[in-house]
């Protein structure tokens, strides 16, 4: 891969990922290593487990997640994480331009071929101040 | 999971390398705690249970690294510590090696040095300040005595000191938590116990703070004399709960911050449940009481039941121990328990000490002042103790103890006389008060049956002086004007039932003084031509003193007729004619003397020079004439109405074999409350299934009894009453009054009282001819034959009483107790005659009619307008003649017989 191909995936991951993260939070609250073997589960994302957790804390610094102990029947104890009031309006944004940008997107064909008649619009105006 | 110090260690390790961060920064600490959640969860899922460096690597290569932390993970939060690195991290293991649950220690502010001045205050006003209050209070009840009881309980004691103790301990982990540095790991368990503790301490610091409250400013004007220290406590500790836990919390990670806040409301509520636990009860028990006073039977009835259901017993003695005057005000808003305060507090109604004795009577069925008073009520315990008043001094009551007055000694020397059947003893009783006041002696006597006091002396610097013997009115207010206001030397002995006096005498001098006085009583042998016969003691029916258990009543008896002391005095030395032992005060009720008449003469006149006799007729004769067989064809039916108030539970059997030989003349009938005062019983079953509950007014019942006597006007019922106290003044004496004084059918009212205490139904009707006194049941029989003698007495002597100018020429002169006799038993058949209501103080006995009194100086005699008494003629033991001195006394005798000169009868006597 080359260098900008790194750099680009690393830059729009990181993104996603934490609205990933918000997402995966959106309607329950999972604890830590559900939530990053949730993450890390999703087809396509190709993130690594250490890499959500920094996420994580720093979501939670920005009061977008909280967190809470809990014991466990089951094993250790577990902290979840759960949506704050503000991670949720942060989501409520995320999901309207994220579905607004896949959505533009999607559209780029659409688009192209009105950018193509502005184009051949342009050529024949050319050719013609050419002939004078 | 089982970390390994070295995993621990790869793990910061891992941390710090991948995040570029220091310990002290918030988000190294979130992402230690999410990689070790996952490493523990990824392993446990693995089923392995202890974390290696191997192991945790493994897992650390799986989770990888934070592809993004080069950039932004710079984490500029200024550290004052050194870098995680210089730290010598240690994982926590117990005795067994296993890794005990822990955090690493990160506070969020920068560590501060736990101050000198801060550690002293936080020792002296959350540790030793409570610990001293607390210890105070258990041992002078200073708060107890003044406003309320803040440790009724032992339960109370232990959530109070669960405070110092609380504050101890967590002061010992600050300086812990202080001593560590950044990085080590604090015990989780730790932590929690203290935030536990700490909840569980916040409802009751706040609760005692609460109650503490309204008396804080003047307990911050009583700093000036340093116990006002002592009630701020709870509002020191108050302020003291939130600089410990805040204290801690700084130490504390915000993850665990979560944790500890869980353990504190743990707390809290374990805390707030016991409270709730333990007060509950008394603020029902504060709201029964409050119902019980009401003035509709019913819910007064509901509200006595539920007292004895969350007992309130302890708050109504204290109570009862108040003084009136003072309970009326604030002192009756107060209670015993903290809840009690807390619910008369915002009460409107406020008990007074009449009404708290009358309800623990009615709730116990014991007289509050058979009990000790409370620690810490009136009268009782506290520095201030010493001081306070005897609210019922001079009054007509015995009323509750006397702290530090009791019985120093008692001595009874008792001479009984063949010919005229009579006995006459003299008690000499001193008493101690060890108190810094003078106190006031009260004690209600019961009498032999039929016996009277004929004599009251008082020593006064040393010296014996004799009665004065006047009307009931002039004697009290005399004792009254000299003992309450004058604060002199009286004592005063009245009438105050059936065969019982009181007496009362004042002051009992201060710091270890005696009060010593003699209390003559005459009383007849037997009412019947018996051979033989038992005579019981005076006894303390009521007393607002103490008698110790070394105390021993010291008896001497002597007499013309054989006497023999109870199996039970071990100690008796007697021979034919006298008689000397002594037993502890408990056994002076059921003791007696036997006496026997070896060589019966049958029935032969009796004279004597009668000394307070002023014509010249004064020798004074008695006739016991032929026996009088009483109509015996008919018996008279009885009706049995008993007290079942709890403390006559334990006389169950003896009223069973009253029952089981019950001839069908008997019916028998218990004393219940509202709403019906009389049920019957028709078996010994019954008898015992009926549970004998609190303190019952016998009043309704001895009236419906009185109504049913009087359904058969041919052959009217009596009435025999076994009973126990009545220690209150119920109302409903005035019906009862009413019925014995307006009925034309005269049913006699025949009492047994098997208890001891107070009786005011007694002292109501003191002095009412139906109203008659039973015998003292000592044995298991006493009552059958009591219920015998009723419903088919046995015949009696017919005394005829003459008077004569000279010395009868039949009959044998005999001492002159016959005299008082005389006047006794003419005064008892006149009670309502104007010219008679002189004559029994005249006889120098007390009557209903009148009562004797000692005053210190022949002018409070004049003040008082009473004569002043001489000795002449006062009642005494005589010596026991030598042989030849009855010889002189027979020729003496028959010489004056031959000069008889009669006079008219004055009074037959049908004892």
């Amino acid at each position: 891969m080359t260098e900008f191909y790194d750099n680009w995936t690393k830059q729009v991951r990181k993104g996603i990922i934490e609205y990933c993260i918000l997402a995966t939070l959106e309607n329950d609250e999972l604890y830590g290593y559900a939530l990053v073997k949730t993450i890390t589960s999703l087809p396509g994302l190709q993130v690594a487990e250490g890499t959500i957790y920094p996420l994580l804390s720093r979501l939670k610094k920005q009061a977008l997640l909280s967190s809470r102990l809990q014991e466990s029947h089951e094993g250790p104890a577990r902290k979840y994480y759960l949506l704050t009031e503000a991670g949720e309006k942060q989501l409520g944004l995320m999901h309207l331009y994220f579905d607004g940008m896949l959505k533009g997107i999607g559209q780029i064909e659409s688009v192209k071929s009105q950018l193509d008649l502005t184009s051949k619009t342009s050529t024949s105006a050319a050719k013609n101040s050419n002939k004078k | 999971m089982e970390w390994t110090s070295q995993a621990r260690q790869t793990l910061h390790d891992h941390v710090k390398k991948s995040t570029n961060l220091t310990p002290t920064s918030e988000i190294y600490n979130d992402i230690f705690t999410d990689l070790t959640a996952h490493v523990e969860e990824e392993l446990h899922q693995k089923g392995l249970r202890k974390i290696s460096s191997e192991s945790l690597q493994t897992v650390l290569d799986s989770i990888g690294h934070d592809e993004f932390h080069e950039s932004e993970n710079q984490d500029t939060t200024p550290s004052a510590e050194p870098p995680l690195a210089n730290q010598n991290l240690v994982t926590p293991l117990d005795s067994k090696g296993k890794e005990i649950p822990h955090f690493n220690y990160s506070p969020k502010q920068s560590k501060r040095k736990f101050k000198v001045f801060n550690t002293f205050c936080a020792w002296l006003f959350t540790i030793f300040l409570p610990a001293v209050a607390l210890f105070t209070e258990l041992n002078l009840h200073e708060s107890r005595s003044i406003f309320f009881d803040p440790i009724p309980t032992w339960m109370h004691v232990i959530l109070i000191a669960l405070v110092p103790i609380t504050f101890l301990v967590v002061s010992r982990y600050r300086e812990h938590l202080n001593n560590i540095s950044h990085g080590e790991s604090i015990n989780i368990r730790k932590l929690k116990t203290m935030k536990a503790l700490l909840g569980f301490t916040l409802p009751v610091i706040t609760y005692y703070f609460i109650l503490f409250l309204p008396i804080t400013p003047v307990a911050i004007i009583g700093c000036i004399f340093l116990l006002g220290f002592l009630p701020l406590a709870p509002l020191f500790c108050f302020i003291g709960w939130f600089r410990a836990n805040s204290a801690i919390s700084n130490f504390i990670d915000k993850p665990h911050q979560i944790i500890s806040r869980k353990w504190l409301r743990y707390g809290l509520i374990a805390g707030l449940l016991s409270l709730v636990a333990l007060e509950t009860p008394a603020y029902f028990a504060q709201k029964a009481i409050t119902d019980a006073i009401s003035s509709d039977e019913e819910t007064s009835q509901q509200g006595i039941e539920n007292i004895r259901r969350y007992g309130g017993e302890d708050s109504l003695l204290h109570f009862s121990y108040h003084g009136e005057g003072r309970s009326r005000g604030f002192a009756g808003k107060l209670g015993k328990n903290p809840a009690h305060w807390v619910y008369n507090f915002f009460s409107s109604r406020s008990i007074s000490s009449k009404q708290a004795r009358t309800l623990y009577y009615q709730v116990t069925g014991i007289p509050f002042n058979s009990v000790k008073p409370p620690k810490g009520a009136n009268g009782n315990q506290g520095i201030l103790s010493d001081w306070t008043w005897d609210e019922d001094h001079g009054g007509d009551e015995v009323a509750g103890r006397t702290k530090g007055l009791s019985m120093h000694s008692s001595r009874m020397d008792m001479h009984v006389d063949d010919e005229s059947r009579l006995g006459y003893v003299e008690w000499i009783i001193e008493f101690k008060n060890t108190q810094s006041l003078a106190k006031e002696a009260r004690m209600q006597i019961a009498l032999p049956h039929n016996g009277f006091v004929s004599k009251l002396t008082l020593w006064v610097n040393g010296e014996e002086r004799p009665a004065a013997f006047s009307t009931v009115g002039k004697v009290k207010a005399a004792y009254k004007k000299i003992a309450v206001q004058q604060r002199k030397d009286p004592v005063l002995v009245n009438v105050s039932g059936a065969d019982r006096v009181m007496l009362q005498c004042f002051p009992v001098p201060a710091n270890g003084g005696l009060m010593k006085m003699k209390v003559g009583i005459t009383f007849p042998l037997s009412d019947t031509d018996s051979a033989s016969g038992n005579i019981h003691f005076p006894y303390i029916a009521e007393r607002n003193f103490g008698i110790g258990e070394d105390l021993k009543h010291e008896i001497y008896a002597q007499g013309n007729l054989q006497i023999t002391a109870p199996e039970s005095a071990k100690d008796s030395s007697g021979n034919m004619n006298t008689l000397q032992y002594a037993f502890a005060n408990p056994a002076l009720k059921t003791q007696y003397i036997a006496w026997k008449d070896l060589t019966p003469s049958g029935r032969s006149d009796v004279w004597t020079i009668d000394p307070f006799h002023d014509g010249d007729d004064k020798y004074l004769t008695r006739q016991t004439s032929e026996h009088i067989s009483l109509n015996q064809t008919q018996k008279t039916p009885i009706i049995v109405v008993i007290d079942s108030s709890s403390s006559m539970h334990k006389w169950k059997p003896i009223i069973a074999k009253l029952i089981e030989n019950n001839t069908a003349d008997i019916d028998f009938y218990l004393a219940g409350s509202y709403p019906e005062p009389l049920v019957s019983i028709k078996s010994v079953d019954q008898l015992e299934t009926t549970k004998f509950v609190g303190g019952i007014d016998n009043i309704p019942a001895l009236r419906k009894a009185l109504l049913l006597a009087k359904e058969n006007k041919k052959n009217p019922s009596s009435i025999l009453w076994i009973h126990g106290a009545q220690p209150i003044r119920f109302p409903s004496i005035a019906g009862l009054e009413q019925d014995l004084e307006r009925s034309l059918t005269r049913v006699p009212i025949y009492n047994v009282a098997l208890e001891d205490g107070a009786n005011f139904v007694l002292e109501a009707l003191k002095g009412n001819p139906q109203f008659k006194g039973g015998t003292r049941v000592v044995n298991e029989s006493d009552l059958v034959h009591m219920a015998q003698s009723i419903s088919q007495p046995l015949p009696k002597n017919q005394y005829t009483w003459t008077r004569s100018a000279s010395p009868p020429v039949n009959g044998i002169r005999v001492w002159d107790q016959l005299a008082r006799k005389w006047a006794y038993t003419t005064t008892m058949q006149h009670l309502k005659e104007p010219e008679f209501a002189s004559l029994p103080a005249h006889y120098q006995l007390v009557t209903p009619l009148s009562g004797a009194v000692v005053l210190e100086t022949k002018q409070q005699y004049i003040e008082t307008g009473l004569n002043i008494p001489t000795s002449t003629n006062a009642a005494a033991i005589p010596s026991i003649p030598e042989p030849s001195s009855s010889l002189l006394i027979l020729i003496g005798a028959l010489m004056t017989s031959m000069r008889r000169n009669r006079c008219q009868i004055v009074v037959t006597d049908f004892q």
